[in-house]
């Protein structure tokens, strides 16, 4: 899970590690559209919430080794750790694991992780998130 | 006893009725104050005599009575040795001598008397003009306030009826001329018989004469101020040092003025009726001419103009003890008033973006007070909800759709509990006050709700009296322990 700090975006792994060791990661699949505006989302937020949270950005294309293990097969994909534990989100879509998709605003990032940040220091394994994206693929 | 003058506008006959009326409220010592009385008002009556004499000179149609100091000798010395001063042209050799024995600073100090005195003396020309022009013109005097300005026009007017056969170009501006042409034609005044005529336009040329000699004074002194004071006018500049000096009546003077004082000298005050006055200015005097407000952005100025009045009167205060004969002083002074003004220029520092704070890390500010008590009582159980929580032990509870179905009644409506209906209830707060008023009026003791009854009805007695206080604490506070005893112990361990 280590990666260069904040390099390029294309293909290139970064890592942004919290101050209180809370880990969230981001890895990339194929650089598209989708990965592209989920790196813009995250680089933006990345500043702002410096105090709790570091964002890594891996790119699953050079560092392959927990494809499998975390079953990292979309173009994005964001997971959070706390202090080397896994927590996981209950944002409706079924998969409590991981984000897949391209998150568009910034605030809502935010507070998904405010929400995770909260529950994993009170010893949570799942939080919920503030907003159900059950619906998400409806337009 | 006394018999008090009054005049119009003779103050100095009321000062001596205060005083007497003073006097007259002093019960003891009568003798002794009815001699001062007397000697007092002996003097006043003398100044009231002397100052009848001037009014009386006042209506006197001579000029020379009333503006004693063109002919006097003091007047003619200075002017003769200014005059003699500005011929020389400057010269500075004098650095060794102590100033207050060099004869210039002499005269610098007699000009600055003079200018004042020059001042006061245009006034009450300026007085006596007026007076006797009013019988010709009286709308003139409130149009054209500027004494040197009135003498000017009176001068050219004359006794001409029709204003425009006369032209007073240059001497007022247009707008000004035109008020003066539309009120002349409507006048009431009458032309003047010839001596009188003759007697303004004599007192017009005086004024005239010493407003030139204020001018040449002035000049003399702006010359010299190099080296009179040398850091006030490295600060605010010759012209308005002179200016200045001359207003407050001599350096030493000037350095006692607060600089709120220094601020404000020659500043002018009316504006003409009619005229709009948004676009004077801000209380600003002689100050106002320096080159530093001068290039100062116009929000500023009135920062500026402070800081300048301040910093020169320190420079006037320096200048006055002769603390610094090189000006250094007043460099320095100049300099710390540009690096100040280019510091109010500067943009504001620019906004940084700044992170979030680390969730739930700093605690909520929590409110206390009987305001938030108020609040939340709104949203506390009531009783009735608390009994409907609770259930008697062995006793199954009444529900709302019966056998077991529902919402559950609790303690709500059961025999035994000694109420029929449970009401709502004061709150805590309430019952305090109500205790309180009730005590306060009527002196009995107890909350009692108006609609309980000591009735109850049961199904086995049908009606029992009851004592409705047996049960009022019934709900108790939650420290009284329902499920431990009070008396029972640990079978192994004796309760000691």
């Amino acid at each position: 899970m280590i990666g260069t700090k904040l390099a390029c975006r294309d293909r290139k792994g970064t890592s942004r590690k919290g101050k209180s060791c809370f880990i969230k990661s981001v890895m990339h699949g194929e650089c598209n559209g989708c990965s592209l505006q989920m790196d813009e989302v995250l680089s933006s937020v990345a500043e702002k919430i410096k105090n709790f949270a570091v964002i890594y950005v891996v790119d699953i294309t050079e560092v392959p080794e927990f494809n499998t293990m975390y079953e990292l097969y979309d173009p994005s994909t964001v997971m959070f750790f706390f202090r080397n534990k896994h927590i996981m989100i209950d944002l409706g879509t079924g998969n409590n694991n991981k984000i897949n998709w391209a998150l568009k605003d910034k605030q809502e990032f935010i507070d998904i992780v405010e929400t995770v940040y909260r529950g994993a220091r009170k010893g949570r394994g799942l939080v919920i998130a503030p907003k159900d994206y059950s619906t998400k693929y409806r337009y | 006893m006394l018999s008090v003058l009054l005049l119009g506008c003779n103050f100095q006959a009321t000062l001596a009725d205060s005083f007497l009326a003073d006097l007259d409220e002093l019960s003891d010592n009568e003798a002794d104050v009815l001699e001062e009385e007397n000697n007092d008002v002996a003097n006043m009556e003398e100044d009231i005599d002397g100052d009848l004499a001037d009014i009386e000179t006042l209506n006197y149609d001579d000029l020379d009575s009333v503006s004693k100091l063109q002919k006097s000798q003091r007047y003619i010395d200075i002017m003769q040795k200014v005059e003699d001063a500005l011929e020389k042209g400057s010269h500075i050799s004098n650095q060794g001598m102590v100033l207050e024995d060099d004869p210039e600073y002499q005269l610098i100090v007699d000009c600055n008397g003079l200018s004042v005195d020059i001042e006061n003396e245009i006034v009450i020309i300026h007085n006596f003009i007026r007076d006797k022009y009013r019988l010709k013109f009286p709308e003139l005097e409130s149009l054209v306030h500027h004494p040197i300005d009135y003498a000017r026009v009176v001068k050219k007017i004359g006794n001409e009826m029709d204003l425009t056969l006369v032209d007073l170009e240059g001497l007022l501006p247009s707008a000004i001329i035109m008020v003066v042409s539309v009120t002349a034609s409507t006048t009431s005044g009458k032309p003047l018989p010839e001596d009188v005529l003759q007697k303004t336009v004599d007192a017009c040329d005086r004024a005239l004469a010493l407003d030139t000699a204020k001018k040449k004074v002035l000049e003399f002194v702006e010359s010299r101020m190099g080296y009179i004071a040398p850091n006030l006018s490295t600060i605010v500049g010759s012209a308005v040092a002179a200016k200045l000096m001359g207003t407050a009546g001599g350096l030493s003077a000037l350095a006692k003025m607060p600089a709120c004082n220094v601020q404000l000298l020659g500043a002018k005050k009316k504006t003409l009726a009619g005229f709009s006055t948004a676009t004077s200015q801000f209380r600003v005097g002689y100050i106002e001419q320096t080159e530093i407000f001068q290039t100062t952005p116009p929000a500023l100025r009135s920062r500026a103009c402070r800081l300048l009045a301040s910093k020169a009167t320190l420079a006037a205060r320096i200048d006055s003890t002769r603390g610094d004969p090189l000006g250094n002083a007043g460099k320095t002074l100049k300099e710390e008033i540009h690096k100040k003004i280019e510091k109010w220029q500067e943009p504001p520092p620019a906004k940084q973006p700044k992170p979030l704070p680390v969730p739930d890390s700093e605690p909520k500010k929590k409110r206390g007070g009987r305001r938030l008590r108020k609040m939340k009582e709104r949203y506390a159980i009531t009783d009735m909800r608390k009994l409907a929580n609770r259930m008697q032990f062995g006793v199954p509870e009444e529900s709302s759709l019966g056998d077991g179905l529902g919402e559950g009644y609790g303690m709500l409506g059961q025999a035994g509990s000694g109420k029929l209906r449970v009401s709502i209830g004061q709150s805590k707060l309430a019952a305090k006050v109500a205790k309180k008023f009730k005590e306060k009026n009527y002196g009995s003791s107890g909350a009692t709700s108006g609609l309980t009854s000591s009735l109850a009805f049961t199904p086995v007695q049908g009606i029992e009296l009851t004592n409705p206080q047996a049960h009022a604490h019934q709900l108790g506070s939650g420290t009284q322990s329902t499920y431990f005893s009070e008396t029972g112990t640990f079978s192994k361990i004796k309760r000691t």
